[in-house]
């Protein structure tokens, strides 16, 4: 699913994009393409530390000697400012090579979660935060939607020819959040599990059967063995930071659950983001 | 030196019938997924690192946590970017033997690691000198100096290890195309790229040569095809071409 699947009226509005002045100045000057990208880097990165500082500590881990409210006053200019120049570098990007985002799904990905990831950070957290872990009701709205735009976004992710391999990264993101913060127990069957997962796969996929022989079949282990790995590690994250042994006093449990989820889709926007130039797709 | 050593590490091992299509270079590079994902791992890896690397910074300038003392954060977010600094440093590594070559006489790789090293003595120094003063300033809400100083040489630095990583994937700074800027022809030491890249050129056409007269199946020495190679010409490097190296364009 892609965006010229849903709007094809706005081929000729896309097409014109394109011919605009600015893609005459990003064709001279060949730099300044990697040179905005850089700077989408630069604030991807400061968004990335102001997103896990303030969340980790929503889900009751990290700088848990603060307020969240504290830490949520001292981010909020860098979280605002990292999104501005995110926006306006993408746009700036976006123009450019907008013919092929159009028919992209990573790209309809990206922005469906970017929604989501927008309504969490600048609607849902920083209410949750500055009222002491407190959630209100339009506050809890807001997360119900959020999640479920980001359940629909990365259902296409996962099911998509192309980009489907990035979902990976998720999956990553919640076993590292996972080992680094869970109990002992945790990290010791988690860690096992994941060892035997990695040499089995390894096996399976390059020994047993591999690519360049039985692509379709090695295609079809790599999906279902990512979609097992992702369940366990589900199960695991939720067990250590929704279940019944985690600490309430530190952060209410709905409020952990926001601050892990705000993570996570923030992720899956740089994921598929970084997708929408890997593995292939429709040209 | 270093360069006969990357030409080994690209084209030796794991190559069946010394045919450096098949080592496991380029088997990465041209891998289904593996080489993407560890890219873009890579690339995500900076929101981890870099991320909680300028929350710490922006402490010791005196920016944000005012009230928070040094320490916490120290204590509190530093090891995740330790974390984060190991991840891409395995990631980086793996990426690196994929093309070492290309790499190698990158200007912007070169110009990474340069600032990658400045970096790295930026944390020594400040760990040596500057944290054994920690107690004195650790609840100060607008740290000496000397910390100040380390934590902007520290935002410098690993910003420009970005920006020049963001570079390398900039193909009119390949050896091929620099000829005409002599001070970053040798920067990136392009001499021995370029004398192995023209001795390919010479052996594939006379590969072309050899097939084009299949009855004289003859395997023609280097001195028949001397002057018909022309530098200005692309090499054809068989495995990057097939490489999912990101152009201007592809990222978001």
């Amino acid at each position: 699913m892609d965006f010229l699947d849903l709007f094809p009226g706005l081929q000729p509005w896309v097409k014109s994009l394109s011919e605009g002045g600015l893609i005459t100045l990003f064709q001279q000057a060949e730099w300044l393409f990697p040179v905005v990208e850089s700077f989408h880097l630069l604030a991807l990165a400061t968004l990335g530390g102001c997103v896990l500082v303030l969340n980790l500590r929503l889900m009751g881990v990290g700088m848990t000697s603060e307020s969240p409210a504290l830490i949520e006053k001292n981010l909020r200019p860098f979280l605002w400012a990292a999104i501005v120049v995110l926006i306006v570098s993408g746009l700036l990007m976006g123009t450019v090579v907008a013919q092929r985002l159009y028919s992209r799904p990573a790209f309809f990905i990206k922005m469906l979660s970017l929604a989501a990831a927008l309504f969490l950070s600048l609607g849902v957290v920083g209410s949750v935060a500055r009222n002491g872990g407190l959630i209100t009701q339009p506050a809890k709205i807001m997360a119900g939607v959020a999640l479920a735009i980001w359940l629909f976004a990365i259902s296409i992710f996962a099911t998509t020819y192309g980009p489907a391999p990035g979902t990976q990264h998720i999956v990553y993101a919640a076993w590292l959040i996972t080992m680094a913060f869970g109990s002992k127990s945790t990290r010791i069957i988690l860690g096992a599990i994941s060892a035997v997962w990695i040499v089995a796969h390894f096996l399976a996929t390059f020994i047993i059967w591999n690519p360049s022989d039985d692509y379709d079949l090695v295609m079809e282990i790599d999906r279902w063995s990512l979609r097992c790995f992702a369940l366990t590690v589900t199960g695991f994250m939720l067990w250590e930071f929704a279940g019944p042994k985690s600490d309430q006093s530190v952060s209410p449990k709905l409020t952990r659950l926001i601050g892990l989820l705000t993570i996570l889709v923030w992720v899956t926007v740089a994921a598929s983001g970084r997708w929408i130039g890997l593995g292939g797709g429709d040209g | 030196m270093l360069h006969d050593l990357f030409n080994w590490f690209q084209t030796v091992p794991g190559a069946t019938d010394g045919d450096p299509g098949t080592s496991w270079a380029a088997q990465l590079v041209g891998s289904l997924h593996l080489w993407a994902v560890l890219e873009a791992t890579h690339v995500l890896t900076l929101m981890l690192f870099a991320g909680t690397i300028i929350v710490v910074d922006l402490r010791m300038l005196g920016v944000i946590f005012r009230t928070v003392p040094y320490s916490t954060l120290n204590n509190k977010i530093l090891p995740l970017t330790v974390a984060g600094f190991g991840l891409l440093i395995l990631t980086g590594t793996i990426l690196f033997f994929a093309e070492p070559l290309k790499y190698y006489h990158s200007v912007w790789f070169r110009l990474k690691m340069i600032f990658l090293l400045l970096a790295a003595a930026n944390i020594f120094w400040f760990h040596r000198r500057t944290q054994k003063t920690i107690a004195e300033w650790d609840a100060q809400e607008s740290p000496p100096n000397s910390v100040k100083l380390a934590a902007a040489l520290s935002l410098a630095s690993w910003g420009l290890v970005i920006i020049f990583g963001r570079m390398i994937a900039l193909s009119s700074f390949n050896c091929e195309n620099l000829q005409a800027n002599p001070v970053a022809y040798a920067f990136a030491e392009c001499e021995s790229q370029m004398r192995e890249a023209i001795e390919a050129e010479e052996a594939y056409e006379e590969e072309e040569a050899a097939e084009g007269e299949a009855a004289e199946d003859e395997a023609v020495e280097g001195e028949a095809t001397d002057d018909s190679a022309a530098p200005e010409d692309p090499p054809p490097e068989e495995p990057a071409e097939s490489a999912p190296t990101p152009a201007p364009g592809d990222g978001g």
